[in-house]
Formats: C-alpha cells, sequence, structure tokens
C-alpha cells in the first residue's frame, strides 16, 4: 500500500496551494480529486476555459489560472476522477478511480473538500427546471453552457448576485430576481460597515455587480417570501408574496440561491469534532490556528473549514500545509512563521469586509418555516409534515428521525435534508438547530458498487520493510 | 433550458444513451453533455416516480444518477467518454414495486 | 413531585414495547424515557428478522420462547398498523440460510437434526428443513445463485420487518392509549424510597413511581449497579451494509442478504468483541460485501451506500433477561438482543408478568441471577 507525507483531497483553491507548498518543500503529496481537472467549484476548468469565457467571469476566476498554474509547477503527485470514500483519523484513505478500490496511507492529511449552497426547500423545488445558481455557474465554467428561456434568480446572498450580474454581462435575459433578504439592511451589519470600507476594492466591486443588474433592466424584489415553484412534470410558473403584493412569474429555469455552508461529510466520517456557527447557522469542523481539527492528523482548509470565500482559502491552504511541513519535520517554528506571516496578512487583507456582508445576508430563522407539504428529503420523497409528526411523537434529533421516516438514508446521506431537517426539529421545539445533533455519517462516504469492496487489497497493518543489511545475497 | 456555446470547439463523441447511439459534446461531464443538448431528465425517482433533472452540478444533490456501465453514477462527476453506455430508465416506474 | 404508576427508563424496543403492554394492560400513568442518543439506539443494529430458525441449539428454553415469538408477530404487526397506520413492513416469507460447498452442507443438516431434537425434548415441532441447490434456486427464481452455493436450510414459518419503523410504531401505540413518552432527557440516578415507592432523577425533573423497568441497554449496567446488583450483559458489535434502492427480487430473507419492502438490500452481520467501539471496518465490509457477491453474484454492480455498526446487548447464553432487580419487588430490569423478534412477548407477557400476573411458565428461565450458579 502506497504511503506518503501527506494526502491532500481537493483541488479547489486551497488544495492546490496545500499541495503545492509541501511539493515545493520536497515533500511526497497526492492530491486526490473527484472532478476530472484541477480547480475545484470556483475555478472550475481553468486550465482549459476559452479566453472568451474567462473575460466574461472577471478577474476573481482569472485569479485561478496562477494558482493553477503553480500546482501543475510544483510537481504535485495529481490523480483525478478520484472518489475518496472512507477517511480514517490514522490517516489511512479508501477510494476509487476506473472502477477500482484501493486503501493508502499519509502521516497527514489536508482535507479541502469544499463547501455547497445551503438546500432550502420551497414547495416544487424537486421540479426539473429548478437548480442551484451555482449549478448555473459550474455549467457555464465546465462546458459554456448559458441558460435560455424564461429566467427566474431567487434567494438570496451575493453569490445570487453575482449569477446575476455575470447572466446580465452576457446579455442573457433575465425575468425576475426575487430576493429574501430585506430590504432594510439588518442593524447588526452596520458596526461592521467601517471596517468593509477598509477594502474599497471589495466594495466597487459589489457596486458595479449591483450597477450591472440595474442597467440591464431586471425587475428585482426584496423582502420577498413564499417562493413556489409550481409545473406538471417541469417547471411552468414561479410565484411569491412581496410584503402585500402576490408576484408570478412564468418560467423555464428557477435558480435557487440561499447562501454557501461548508460540505462537512468527510469530517463527520472520519470522527472530527464540529461546532455549530450561530450567525450563519451551519455545522463546521474545529479547527486550531492552523487548520488542524480534533484529530490530530487531520487537517481541514478552505470553505469546508469556514466559508470565506476563494482567496481566503488559497491562503489558508498554505497555512495548514507550513504546519504539516514543521510536523514532518521539514520547518522549525522560526520558518513556519516567517512563510505564514505574508499569508495570514492576505487572511486579514481578505477578511475585512466579511463580517459586514455575512451579516447583511445571514440567514433569519424565519426563512426556515416550511410549507408542511415541500418534499424534505428528495432522494427518499419525505415531507415536512412527515418530520413534525414525528417532533410531535417525541422525536428531536436528527439520528432518530432518520431512523424512522428514512429521511436523509437515501444516496445523497442528508447532505440536501440535513440542514432543513433540523430547522424544522428547532422550530417545532423552539431550540436552536444545533439541539437536533447531527446525522452520523459512515462510510462510503459516496455510494460506489459491492463488486469493489470485495475486490479490494486492504492494508494488513505495517508488512515489515526489507532490511538492507539482511537481505544482501 | 441551456445551449451550448458553438464556438467551443469541443468535438463530439458517440455513446450508448437509453440504448440508441447518440452524439454528444465531450471535455465535459455527462450531466453537462445532456443538459446542454435539450435531456434534461435524467432519472425517475424510485421513490416519487417523478422525473428528476440535475440540481447542484457538483456532486451534491445525487439527482443525476444514472446506470454508467453499468453501475449507477453521478452524471455530473463523470466525465463523458466515447463508447459510453449510458442508461437512465426513464421508462421505468417505482423501482421498488414487488411485482 | 411528579408521580406515575410505572417508569420505564429507555424507550428502545423492549421498553417501548413493555409500554405498549402495560397500557394495554390499563395501567394509567406510564412514562417512558428515552435519551435518544445517537450511539445508543441498538435497534439500528438488529437486521430485522423475525425468526426462530438457528435459535436456542444449546437453550432449548431460548429455541421455545423465540418459536413463541414468531408465532405472535402477523397479529402483532397488523394490530400496530391498525392502531398507528404505520406499516411495519413484516414480510412473512420464511427465511433461509445458505450453505457454500458440500462441508457446510452437511453442517447445516446436522445443525437442522440437532434442534429437531432439542425442540422435541420440550414438545416443541422444529418445522426446518434442507434445501438443496435447485430447490433453493426455485425458492428465489428471480436471483442468479453463486457457483459454489450448495443448498439452504430454510423455513415458511418467520420472516422479516423493518425494526426502526416497529420502534416508531410502538411508542405510537403506546403514546395514542395514553402512554407519555419523554424524549430526549437522561435518567441519572433510581433512588429507592423507604416507603416502597422509587424516585427516578432526570433532566425533565424529578419523579416518584411505584414501579420501574430499567431499559436501556448499555446504560442498564450503571443503573443496576447502583442498586447492588451486576446485571450480566456484555457488548457485542454487529456491522451492517445497505446497498441503493433496487427492484424487489428477493422474496425471502437470507440469513446475511434481505431485501427490504423499500428494495434495498441489507448485508450483515458481523459479531465481534470491540468493547463500546461502533466504528465500521475495511475488512468486516470487504467481507460482508465478498459474502453477498458469492451468494447472488449480480449484488456485484450494486451501489454500496452505508455501512455502520451497532453494539448489541449480549447475555452469556444468548437469551434474555427479565428480572427483578434483587432485594426490590418493584424494579425491574430487561436485557436482551433480538429484540425485534421477541418484540410480541415483551408486550403480551413481559408486560402482565410486570404487573403481578401469573405469567408464562418460561419467564422463571430469564432472571440475571441464573449466570450465578
Amino acid at each position: 500500500m502506497s504511503h506518503h507525507d501527506v494526502i491532500v483531497i481537493g483541488a479547489g483553491p486551497a488544495g492546490l496551494s496545500a499541495a503545492s507548498c509541501l511539493a515545493e518543500m520536497g515533500l511526497d503529496v497526492l492530491c486526490l480529486d473527484e472532478q476530472a481537472k484541477i480547480g475545484g467549484q470556483i475555478y472550475r476548468n481553468i486550465q482549459d476555459a476559452p479566453k472568451d469565457r474567462c473575460k466574461v467571469l472577471g478577474e476573481d476566476y482569472d485569479n485561478g489560472a496562477s494558482i493553477a498554474k503553480r500546482f501543475t509547477d510544483s510537481k504535485a503527485t495529481y490523480l483525478d476522477n478520484v472518489l475518496v470514500w472512507q477517511v480514517e483519523s490514522n490517516g489511512h484513505v479508501c477510494y476509487s478511480r476506473l472502477g477500482e478500490s484501493k486503501e493508502v496511507k499519509a502521516n497527514y492529511i489536508i482535507a479541502a473538500t469544499g463547501a455547497m449552497e445551503r438546500p432550502v426547500p420551497i414547495p416544487g423545488w424537486t421540479l426539473p427546471g429548478v437548480m442551484g445558481a451555482g449549478a448555473a455557474n459550474n455549467l457555464y465554467k465546465e462546458a459554456g453552457l448559458t441558460p435560455e428561456g424564461r429566467i427566474v434568480l431567487a434567494g438570496s446572498g451575493p453569490l445570487l448576485l453575482l449569477e446575476a450580474s455575470l447572466l446580465a454581462r452576457k446579455g442573457i435575459n433575465i425575468e425576475v430576481i426575487l430576493e429574501i433578504t430585506p430590504t432594510l439592511p439588518s442593524p447588526k451589519a452596520f458596526p461592521h460597515a467601517p471596517k468593509a470600507l477598509v477594502r474599497s476594492d471589495f466594495l466597487w466591486k459589489g457596486l458595479s455587480m449591483i450597477r450591472e443588474i440595474k442597467n440591464a433592466k431586471v425587475p428585482y424584489y426584496k423582502g420577498v417570501s413564499n417562493i413556489e415553484a409550481s409545473g406538471k412534470e417541469t417547471l411552468e410558473k414561479v410565484t411569491a408574496q412581496c410584503g402585500t403584493k402576490s408576484l408570478s412569474f412564468d418560467a423555464d429555469l428557477l435558480l435557487l440561491h440561499f447562501g454557501v455552508i461548508p460540505n462537512t461529510h468527510i469530517f463527520r466520517q472520519i470522527g472530527c469534532e464540529l461546532s455549530w456557527n450561530v450567525e450563519q447557522r451551519y455545522w463546521f469542523p474545529e479547527t486550531d490556528a492552523w487548520g488542524r481539527t480534533s484529530c490530530e492528523r487531520i487537517f481541514a482548509a478552505g470553505d469546508g473549514a469556514k466559508v470565506s470565500g476563494a482567496v481566503a482559502a488559497k491562503y489558508k491552504g498554505e497555512i495548514a500545509a507550513l504546519e504539516v511541513a514543521r510536523c514532518s519535520g521539514i520547518l522549525s517554528a522560526d520558518e513556519r512563521g516567517l512563510f505564514a506571516e505574508p499569508l495570514l496578512k492576505g487572511v486579514r487583507h481578505d477578511h475585512w469586509p466579511r463580517p459586514f456582508v455575512d451579516q447583511l445576508y445571514a440567514p433569519r430563522p424565519d426563512q426556515f418555516v416550511f410549507a408542511e407539504d415541500t418534499i424534505i428529503c428528495r432522494c427518499e420523497n419525505i415531507s415536512v409534515k412527515d418530520i413534525q409528526k414525528m417532533v410531535n411523537e417525541g422525536v428531536s434529533e436528527l439520528n432518530e428521525m432518520k431512523c424512522i421516516t428514512r429521511a436523509g438514508m437515501g444516496p445523497c446521506q442528508g447532505r440536501m435534508c440535513g440542514p432543513a431537517m433540523a430547522e424544522v426539529i428547532a422550530w417545532q421545539t423552539k431550540n436552536s438547530p444545533d439541539k437536533a445533533g447531527l446525522m452520523n455519517i459512515r462510510p462510503p462516504i459516496k455510494p460506489i458498487p459491492l463488486e469493489e469492496v470485495a475486490a479490494m487489497e486492504l492494508a494488513s497493518d505495517e508488512a515489515p520493510g526489507k532490511n538492507w543489511l539482511l537481505d544482501k545475497k | 433550458m441551456y445551449k451550448l456555446d458553438t464556438s467551443t470547439k469541443n468535438e463530439n463523441v458517440e455513446v450508448i444513451l437509453d440504448g440508441r447511439s447518440v452524439s454528444l459534446p465531450s471535455g465535459m461531464s455527462i450531466a453537462a453533455a445532456l443538459m446542454g443538448t435539450g435531456k434534461i431528465i435524467s432519472r425517475i425517482s424510485p421513490t416519487s416516480g417523478k422525473p428528476c433533472s440535475p440540481h447542484c452540478l457538483m456532486g451534491v444533490c445525487f439527482e443525476c444518477m444514472m446506470e454508467i456501465d453499468g453501475v449507477q453514477r453521478q452524471a455530473c462527476m463523470t466525465e463523458i467518454r466515447s463508447g459510453m453506455k449510458i442508461n437512465r430508465h426513464l421508462e421505468k416506474e417505482n423501482n421498488n414495486e414487488s411485482s | 413531585m411528579k408521580t406515575a404508576d410505572i417508569i420505564i427508563i429507555g424507550g428502545g424496543l423492549s421498553g417501548s414495547a413493555i409500554g405498549l403492554g402495560l397500557i394495554k394492560k390499563g395501567v394509567s400513568k406510564v412514562l417512558l424515557f428515552d435519551e435518544q442518543r445517537p450511539t445508543q439506539r441498538l435497534s439500528r443494529g438488529n437486521f430485522g428478522l423475525t425468526w426462530f430458525m438457528c435459535k436456542g441449539a444449546d437453550h432449548p428454553v431460548y429455541a421455545q420462547w423465540s418459536r413463541l415469538a414468531c408465532k405472535q408477530w402477523p397479529e402483532y404487526a397488523s394490530m400496530l398498523e391498525e392502531e398507528t397506520g404505520y406499516n411495519v413492513e413484516l414480510d412473512w416469507t420464511g427465511g433461509a440460510v445458505q450453505a457454500f460447498g458440500e462441508d457446510e452442507f452437511k453442517a447445516h443438516q446436522e445443525n437442522i437434526e440437532n434442534l429437531k431434537t432439542v425442540c422435541a425434548d420440550v414438545g416443541l415441532d422444529y418445522p426446518v428443513s434442507m434445501l438443496d441447490r435447485e430447490a433453493f434456486s426455485d425458492l428465489i427464481p428471480e436471483m442468479t445463485l453463486g457457483d459454489d452455493v450448495s443448498g439452504a436450510m430454510y423455513t415458511t414459518e418467520q420472516g422479516h420487518v423493518n425494526p426502526l419503523r416497529l420502534l416508531g410504531a410502538m411508542r405510537c401505540a403506546f403514546q395514542k392509549q395514553g402512554g407519555t413518552f419523554i424524549g430526549g432527557k437522561s435518567v441519572y440516578a433510581v433512588v429507592p424510597q423507604r416507603d416502597k415507592t422509587v424516585v427516578v432523577k432526570t433532566g425533565a425533573g424529578d419523579f416518584q413511581a411505584k414501579k420501574i423497568i430499567i431499559a436501556s441497554g448499555h446504560g442498564s449496567k450503571r443503573l443496576m449497579a447502583s442498586l447492588g446488583e451486576t446485571l450480566n450483559i456484555y457488548p457485542q458489535r454487529g456491522q451492517l451494509m445497505v446497498s441503493q434502492r433496487c427492484k424487489r427480487v428477493l422474496k425471502v430473507p437470507v440469513l446475511s442478504v434481505r431485501q427490504t419492502m423499500d428494495g434495498t438490500f441489507l448485508l450483515g452481520l458481523s459479531t465481534e468483541d470491540t468493547a463500546m467501539n461502533n466504528r465500521v471496518t475495511a475488512d468486516a465490509m470487504k467481507s460482508q460485501a465478498s459474502n453477498a457477491i458469492r451468494l447472488f453474484p449480480e449484488l456485484a454492480k450494486v451501489n454500496w451506500l452505508r455501512a455502520w455498526g451497532a453494539i448489541r446487548v449480549m447475555t452469556p447464553d444468548g437469551a434474555p433477561i427479565y428480572t427483578k432487580v434483587k432485594g426490590y419487588d418493584n424494579i425491574f430490569a430487561v436485557a436482551l438482543h433480538s429484540a425485534v423478534t421477541l418484540a410480541p412477548l415483551a408486550t403480551n407477557i413481559v408486560a402482565p408478568w410486570i404487573l403481578g400476573e401469573a405469567g408464562h411458565p418460561l419467564m422463571s428461565n430469564f432472571k440475571n441471577g441464573r449466570f450465578n450458579v
């Protein structure tokens, strides 16, 4: 079984920076990427995207090119199309690639598996024609696909507006933007406003985005609620409420976005401790300043550890790599500090506007009150009503809920329904969502065929190494 | 719902889709290739019996699960290759009906 | 202080089943406490077989007890569905244990003969027969048998069920008929009082009751110890795997592979000594997957979705413990594995026994003290 100094899981900005740094230091690093090409989500297809696409996506996407180049230049060992399905805290990793499963091990693991769009059920969200706004973004980056027909954007958060501005830039007609964020910003945001002003470039970017949308004359509603998608076999209509006004739009494509949350499945499968972010309403792996989780050999970096965006991810990936290099004996603590200094400076610089933006778009509990017939577990077709019935029968913990209703037992293992289920329980029991617990995540992190498991070569513990002295012939 | 950017020089590849030979754009995931050519239904849900379509396009939602070379996989996480046998089983109703 | 007639500590399969039985017997105030700790939800580790086959080879009473339970199952399932609307997915299609190769075939035959004798000695039949490969194949026409499957032992008089739905159903019936369920609160201590009542200290306050039943799985040991008796249980891990939903083709559950009503294949079931560690191991998963494919090669292409482990409550002789705590007339403890199979008996026999009714003659065999002889 192959043994590496470090295994980096994920090839987005955090993973690429971590792996590059480690390879440059001379460590044996193996980068495992679930996708076919490096870049993660934000820099999807960065190395092969045609020039005109890069131009449309702008400098935020283009920044990925240098990160990608550094990685390829570093000669870190890279494997694409790898499905990591089990990670143990002792550094063993099981993965599937090209129909075969293998076990490998490393002294340290940096998991940079990224984030996901917060799944917020609305009536009709399982209809073909309803997707995440990030999904449309991914299709453009990966394949140059652009949406057509009557397009509605709904939800909240900077990425919703980013996607809207991208579509506007490409001259795509948007029917309407339905934002659930109230017209008047939360007063909690104002104390953070001065800090945000430090990064005038960031604010300028935000304002140009909004201007682009305005210039395209896209109808725009704020303080919207009760968003619903309807149609027979595919999406036909989107309705919503804005104050006293009832809105209705014929639509072919509804792009939903309600913010971004860490995709924590890998950390839960390993058994790392997680904490609840009260303001942003998401779970995240507990880490120290270097990204080390509660499991000594496991590090977390990037949006999977804390949602802070691509630039912070790039720095945090490398910061984790420096600590791993120190633990591996390559760097002294002084050197680590020296190299970390500019990175930490970069993190601080990037961070200025975040508290302000985070507060502007902070999720509110009333956003998570769902109509009872809404499907909450898409895989198993369980409705909000089914969850509420169980809460009435005394069940208030997510695993118990899963066991009895089957919600969370489908292939997505609770990725799409877990957060919303916790909110339903929270609303009914008048507790915060974290009191509902977290669904246990067991291997495989994603499904793999039984024949692969059956055929796997397993590591027997430490086959004795060759002894050159005694083996001399 | 989505249109392919005709300026990109992706060559097409031949695959067997639902038993028939079909030409699809290459250099992208199966999900993207299908979405870009108007084939938006990825499977019939075994629990609701309703048609499903890719939702997240990043390997989280599992709505794009389909049979790819004999095994159920996420179409958005699988790069399209020439000669692949892809079956969405769209003619099936509820998979778990006991006969 | 809040009072009750009976308090049950532990709302798992056994506690809930007994609670239901007490309510049906007309006890007016029954409180069922369940902590809802995910690692202690042992019903997750139950394969869901409602079986008597293979049980009690060296314990005729256990063989009788399991058989009795199976006989009561169909009516129990209907009762639950009628009273709560929950379909516990009881599939009364018998059960089989496969044999690979000639040696295993012979060993199974001997096992059947042995149990026939053991059962005959206590006046019981043992309606299990040995099927050769062809007969086994005819039994499950939609499955293809692996090359070295030589046959299977088989009976028609048992089935399989959804353990977790069962739990939901029993608790629902309990509450519908007047029981009080308190979920998510811990029970810290059981404190017997001078006036022969018992005070139970919990996360929801103190409660006083006339009778207490300790049914908290591994947590029972601690509560028993505080009352001066050692509960003779030990932990035993079982690992299971489940597949994605498939078209329903396997109608007869086999010991290590069954297809549930929702189409998923359940594979298992290991037996390991790992104290309270309930993690899954790669070699158990590999061996279960290999075994399943060896039995039914078409499972090779089916996706494995999840594996998990649960820690059974095991007793030294494998049979249940239904006992009065030494020195107390009103404090009881129950501890057992196979709580799914035995659920009807918990409701129909154990609950009345707790109320002081004459009880089934077999009940006296399940005292905790029997291991001290």
